[in-house]
């Protein structure tokens, strides 16, 4: 189960401000790539088609009239991963048939593009069984943005099967402040904007208790208790800062925004090591609001974990 | 609350009791502006058949108030739809608890609450808490589960 990666490829959430709110955070994406392939790739491929195996409705959802927007997120995460890791991925295209060989895992399938029959899963759920990251299919109609189709594996604590089919703003409604001086109008007016060719990227923090990946909404019963066991002793190891990596990438023939979200985990022991990281972090949480620390699920070990921080930092 | 609808060729009420007072203040404003309406109380559920044929003998124009528990609303609001009525030919209001769907979080069980705050899954045993996040698909709440 466990995930966590070296410090050097950890993707740091926070700019320069030491005080953290809700925001839109993004920026342009350069280069353009819509996911990337780590040291943990095959660990996680594992994980996520057990998973897929084991809890099918919990994570892929998809209406139908989204196939041609799934063909596209494949077509372009199948040519992106031969493109950009050439020793691991070939795609050959010849015409509508394609070969795609996947040599890091030794799998090799042939379908003829936009034939449904050729493949055995629908192209979100085959290509998403090729790639670390979860995929999410927001369509775009009557001036809203609505999350149509998904493959998720590793969400932080929510659910595909509950918020599939809603809107932008109905999936945020839990969030609490979001919707005040209308950040989640602007957020889709931001979306709903993006362009073809010019994609977008951000990156979101938690805090959590435990090394999982499967943070699904289903099993935060589980979970979730570990939230109650951080001690003083255990903080280091047992506390991890979770990056989210989303990735928005416009669809042009389907008009369909592809959203990719890399999860990245690192334990705060290997986090704090880095002494601007500590300080930074430290003034963060010292003054992130309890609206946010409760949603985000920090509140139970908050304290434990600013205690942890002051500690390393005096001994900067 | 109800509100009165201007223009409307001829307006319809039904209530499943005759102390309902919701509909009061729209018939006393049909009467002063000489609205055609009719008013039925209804209190069998075999009358089914009565409101059907009411209901489709109305001609364009005709707007409907229905006033009662939230079964009496749901099955007159069935009736008057497969008449020909739409969202827009009525209002409805319901006299009493609300019957909401919720579901559970954990196991995807459907619980049927109404003004609790907190239910136990008639499915998996799970504690949960009920919330105001809303699925249009599965026209049902979401329950999660709280960590002490």
């Amino acid at each position: 189960m466990a995930s966590t990666e070296k410090i050097s490829a950890f993707p740091y959430p926070f700019v320069e401000n030491n005080v953290y709110r809700y925001s839109n955070n993004a920026i342009p994406l350069n280069p353009p790539i819509a996911i990337e392939v780590t040291d943990s790739y095959i660990e996680e491929l594992n994980l996520k088609r057990g998973l897929l195996k084991m809890h099918p409705k919990r994570c892929f959802h998809s209406e139908p009239h989204t196939m041609d927007a799934q063909w596209e997120a494949l077509d372009l995460i199948l040519n992106q991963l031969a493109e950009y890791y050439p020793e691991k991925f070939k795609l050959v295209t010849n015409g509508g048939h394609w070969i795609f060989n996947n040599l890091h895992k030794g799998e090799k399938q042939s379908f003829t593009f936009g034939d449904p029959t050729t493949l055995d899963r629908e192209p979100l759920d085959f290509v998403g069984r090729h790639v670390q990251e979860d995929l999410i299919l927001m369509m775009q109609r009557d001036g809203d943005l609505f999350l149509d189709a998904g493959q998720l594996c590793f969400p932080a604590n929510w659910s595909l099967y509950f918020d599939a089919g809603m809107s932008f703003k109905e999936i945020h409604t839990p969030i609490p402040g979001f919707q005040s001086a209308s950040l989640d109008e602007r957020i889709l007016q931001f979306l709903m904007r993006i362009e073809a060719g010019s994609p977008w990227w951000r990156k979101n923090w938690s805090l959590m208790a435990g090394n999982r990946l499967d943070t699904s909404l289903e099993t935060f019963a589980e979970w979730g208790q570990a939230r109650k066991k951080v001690t003083k002793e255990n903080v280091g190891e047992l506390v991890h800062l979770r990056v989210e990596v989303q990735k928005l990438f416009r669809l042009p023939k389907s008009n369909g925004i592809l959203f990719t979200i890399h999860t990245h985990m690192l334990p705060l022991e290997q986090f704090i090591k880095h002494t601007p990281w500590l300080e930074q972090f430290s003034s963060i949480l010292q003054e992130l609001p309890d609206f946010i620390a409760d949603y985000k699920g920090i509140s139970l070990y908050r304290e434990v974990v600013l205690e942890y921080l002051e500690k390393e930092l005096e001994k900067r | 609350m109800f509100s009165y609808v201007e223009g409307k060729r001829k307006l319809l009420f039904c209530t499943d009791s005759e102390v309902d007072r919701n509909l009061y203040i729209l018939v006393r404003q049909a009467l002063d502006e000489n609205v055609t309406f009719e008013f039925h109380i209804l209190e069998e559920e075999s009358e089914e058949s009565f409101v059907n044929q009411w209901f489709h003998k109305q001609k364009m124009g005709a707007y409907l108030y229905i006033s009662g528990k939230e079964d009496f609303v749901k099955r007159i609001k069935d009736v008057a739809m497969m008449a020909g009525f739409t969202e827009h030919d009525m209002q409805s209001l319901i006299n009493g608890p609300v019957k909401k769907k919720l579901i559970c979080c954990t196991c995807h069980g459907v619980n049927e609450v109404s003004d609790q705050t907190h239910v136990v899954c008639v499915h998996c045993g799970q504690e949960l808490e009920v919330s105001d996040h809303y699925s249009r698909r599965l026209d049902a709440y979401l329950g999660y589960v709280t960590i002490k």
